[in-house]
């Protein structure tokens, strides 16, 4: 049998720690009760505080509920943001396009339903969470660098700010509502819940542009498109991590 | 409400359908478990107390996610676990702190029997030395007697990986006991 078996078997202890184990459970269970009435007063306090709050309600919901509705206002951003007013996709490799928006799309359902974890969950270990930080950025990052740019549409001439502008601006817009009714629906407070519901904006801020911006030049996509995702992952991330570091 | 004779799964469908006296009939089942949980884990009971009463307001905030065919304790324990788990990743600097004044606190004696309350404190500052996981693994299948399936849920692993922690806690803490545990 392996350690690992051997291991996985009921533990087997050595008598005398079993011993003053049992001793130790027994003193646990000797001790005075706490004192339960100021105990509960304070809860009930502060679930009275709470709930004069119109927030409260939504984080209160089901949680797939809060997904529903979080997936719901994404949806419409993008719908409202990008298909309205959409660009021809057929202009594009089929293969790009669908690799793009099947990307994008199980992407920002991911970070969505992580970042409206249950409470009666363990958190989603770092290295997930790592990883979906990961893959936001590689992703957008991916689909800037291999843009299936046609040469003569190059943007030697343009200067940084043509590059730039409106895209950026019009991305961060279309993902700032995503991010605050994410962060309004977030009961788990924490580190996890902001960057992943910043990965949801930078999505779909990015999904937007890619259903609408006509413009496929590798330089304005990595400025424009690209720097939305890493804008809301790293500015806004780093930024709650700040803002809670200094309240400490 | 301390002699409801209902279940703890029937309080909470009840506090769900808007019995607040449910509420307080679980607070009064749950808050003394909780309690000896979050001491033995924060080493504070002002913590502990704070811990508690959070674990409690997250209860009200989620209690629309309770199954109905779910099983309480282990919904309720993973709320608290949650919490202190985030209490230590705020207070990183903490347990390098706590151990050093652990040390400090581990009594000093002469060779011979170890007295009952010797043997807690050497037991306590052993268990402070386990790494995070494993102790939270042995508190709530040894302490809290849960199930080794239930431990799992909480935790958020599977049986057979606590089974494991387990093991090795036991075995670690026997190495670190074994000068005391022949005395």
């Amino acid at each position: 049998m392996t350690d690992a078996g051997r291991e996985a078997r009921e533990p087997e202890l050595d008598p005398k720690l079993e011993e003053w184990l049992a001793q130790a459970r027994e003193d646990d269970a000797a001790e005075a009760p706490p004192a339960l009435d100021d105990l509960f007063e304070g809860v009930a306090r502060d679930i009275e505080a709470a709930e004069k709050k119109p927030s409260f309600w939504l984080r209160t919901r089901a949680t797939w509920m809060r997904r529903l509705i979080g997936g719901v206002t994404a949806a419409l951003v993008v719908v409202l943001g990008g298909v309205l007013g959409m660009r021809d996709l057929g202009e594009l490799p089929a293969l790009y396009v669908g690799a793009a928006l099947a990307s994008l799309v199980v992407l920002l359902g991911l970070s969505l339903h992580q970042a409206l974890r249950p409470l009666h969950r363990p958190p989603l270990p770092r290295g997930a969470q790592a990883a979906v930080v990961a893959l936001t950025l590689l992703a957008t990052f991916l689909l800037a660098l291999l843009s299936p740019h046609a040469p003569e549409e190059a943007a030697a001439s343009r200067g940084a700010m043509e590059l730039v502008s409106p895209c950026l601006f019009y991305g961060l817009f279309i993902g700032l509502p995503v991010y605050l009714v994410l962060r309004l629906l977030d009961r788990r407070g924490g580190v996890a819940a902001p960057l992943l519901a910043a990965c949801a904006a930078g999505l779909a801020g990015n999904l937007t542009l890619q259903l609408k911006c006509p413009n496929d030049d590798p330089q304005h996509l990595m400025l424009s498109h690209f720097a939305v995702a890493l804008l809301f992952v790293a500015g806004l991330g780093l930024t709650h991590l700040l803002v809670r570091r200094l309240r400490r | 409400m301390a002699g409801d004779a209902r279940t703890d799964e029937a309080l909470m469908r009840a506090y769900v359908d808007g019995d607040h006296e449910a509420f307080r009939a679980l607070f009064e089942r749950y808050a003394p478990m909780l309690m000896r949980l979050t001491v033995r884990h924060l080493r504070s009971e002002e913590l502990a107390r704070e811990v508690v009463q959070q674990t409690f307001f997250q209860m009200h905030a989620a209690r629309n996610d309770f199954r109905r065919d779910a099983k309480l304790r282990p919904w309720v324990f993973t709320i608290a676990m949650n919490l202190v788990r985030e209490h230590y990743r705020k207070k990183k600097r903490r347990k390098e702190t706590e151990l050093d004044e652990h040390r400090a606190e581990a009594p000093q004696r002469e060779r011979g029997p170890l007295e009952r309350k010797e043997r807690a404190q050497l037991l306590r500052v052993a268990l402070s030395k386990l790494p995070d996981t494993q102790r939270e693994v042995v508190e709530l299948h040894w302490f809290e007697e849960r199930p080794f399936a239930e431990v799992a849920q909480i935790v958020g692993s599977t049986e057979g990986a606590v089974r494991v922690r387990a093991h090795r806690a036991y075995k670690k803490l026997a190495e670190m006991l074994r000068g005391e545990l022949g005395a």
